[in-house]
């Protein structure tokens, strides 16, 4: 694989390499210097990734592998509080960001169990098949299934509960 | 929108029966503005996803940093080995340089003593090599002689041998003599009878 193929393969990759990395890291300089990284290992690696069945789950497998290994190194996972700052945001959903809502949900999909965060990062943000989050994580089809179905019913749990103390209030 | 189709789909998403092209007209729906005021508390979630997968890498230059990242990778790796190679090469020097380089010979001046000793001891040296070497030509020529005799007796055992075969024939001649004789004297006898 030459550099140009190379790029046409792996470089529309970095946005999803790099929140599935901040995903873990929770640290967006980290995130970026490891997808770096992997870009690299990846071009160290150009002659045997042909062989490679689908490069798109191999470089998240090597992110998901590089991140693990980067918070072991730490030693201590830091989960950090969140930071969004609706108010900054300008986007034509400006009213339901800072609406109440959308505050629990952020809350409450960071305060899901890291595997359910890592499966709804790779099911729901990056829109990979089951089959693809399997192959990424080594786990099986039926416990990406369960564990998503367990993280959208808190989610959505949440936002109920929400919802009827609003309606006491009122 | 059907938004009673979405709301079908959106009770399987909770239960993660959904297709990956459910999901995104799940997303497309809850991104309008006129969304249906009970499932309104839904287009949350949606939205967070979207701003999740919007997320972009930081570093805007990413393809230059990438080149310039391989390139100092190259480089990195053509000086290692230049290195490698010209470690190796002051290595075989210096040794070439330490095995090839003997220490000065440090002479120091005799006293008249010590010379007169030298002297002494050398000529002593001189006189036992020169015995020496006569002994040995003595002992050579002894050898010399004494391979000769060696040879001389290789000739005389030869002309022994050679002599005590001949007597063997002429005994064996002489054994069918008598034996010849023998039988004439029976002949006789017989004729005499």
């Amino acid at each position: 694989m030459d550099l140009k193929e190379f790029k046409a393969s792996f470089f529309p990759l970095r946005d999803q390499l790099f929140r599935f990395a901040n995903r873990y890291l929770h640290h967006e300089e980290e995130a970026a210097d490891l997808v770096q990284d992997t870009f690299l290992k990846l071009w160290n690696k150009r002659a045997t990734l042909d062989q490679v069945r689908n490069p798109e789950t191999f470089a998240m497998t090597m992110v998901k592998n590089a991140s693990i290994d980067q918070l072991r190194k730490r030693k201590v996972v830091r989960m950090e509080e969140l930071k969004t700052d609706p108010t900054s945001n300008s986007n034509p959903h400006d009213r339901l960001e800072q609406s109440e809502s959308y505050s629990l949900v952020r809350k409450a999909m960071d305060e899901l169990p890291e595997q359910q965060q890592t499966l709804i990062q790779l099911r729901d943000i990056e829109g990979y098949e089951y089959e693809e989050i399997a192959e990424i994580t080594g786990l099986t089809i039926n416990t990406i299934r369960v564990n998503i179905s367990r993280a959208r019913g808190t989610i959505k749990s949440k936002l109920i509960k929400q919802e009827e103390n609003e309606l006491v209030q009122h | 929108m059907n938004w009673y189709n979405i709301e079908q789909i959106l009770e399987r998403y909770w239960e993660g029966n959904t297709t990956i092209d459910e999901e995104a007209l799940l997303k497309k729906a809850f991104s309008q503005d006129k969304v249906p005021e009970h499932l309104l508390i839904y287009s949350a979630v949606f939205q967070v996803l979207k701003d999740k997968s919007s997320e972009k890498f930081p570093t805007t230059n990413f393809e230059n940093s990438f080149n310039a990242a391989i390139e100092t990778k190259k480089t990195n790796f053509r000086i290692s080995h230049f290195l490698t190679y010209a470690a190796a090469v002051l290595i075989l020097l210096t040794s070439t340089f330490f095995i090839l380089k003997k220490p000065a010979p440090k002479y120091q001046a005799l006293t008249a003593n010590e010379m007169a000793v030298a002297q002494k001891y050398l000529g002593l040296m001189a006189t036992n090599m020169e015995k020496s070497a006569a002994i040995s030509t003595r002992n050579l020529n002894k050898f010399k002689l004494l391979n000769k005799g060696s040879d001389v007796l290789k000739v005389y055992e030869n002309s022994y041998n050679k002599s005590m075969k001949n007597l063997q024939q002429v005994e064996q001649i002489d054994y069918s003599y008598k034996q010849l004789k023998h039988l004439k004297s029976i002949e006789n006898n017989k004729i005499k009878s």
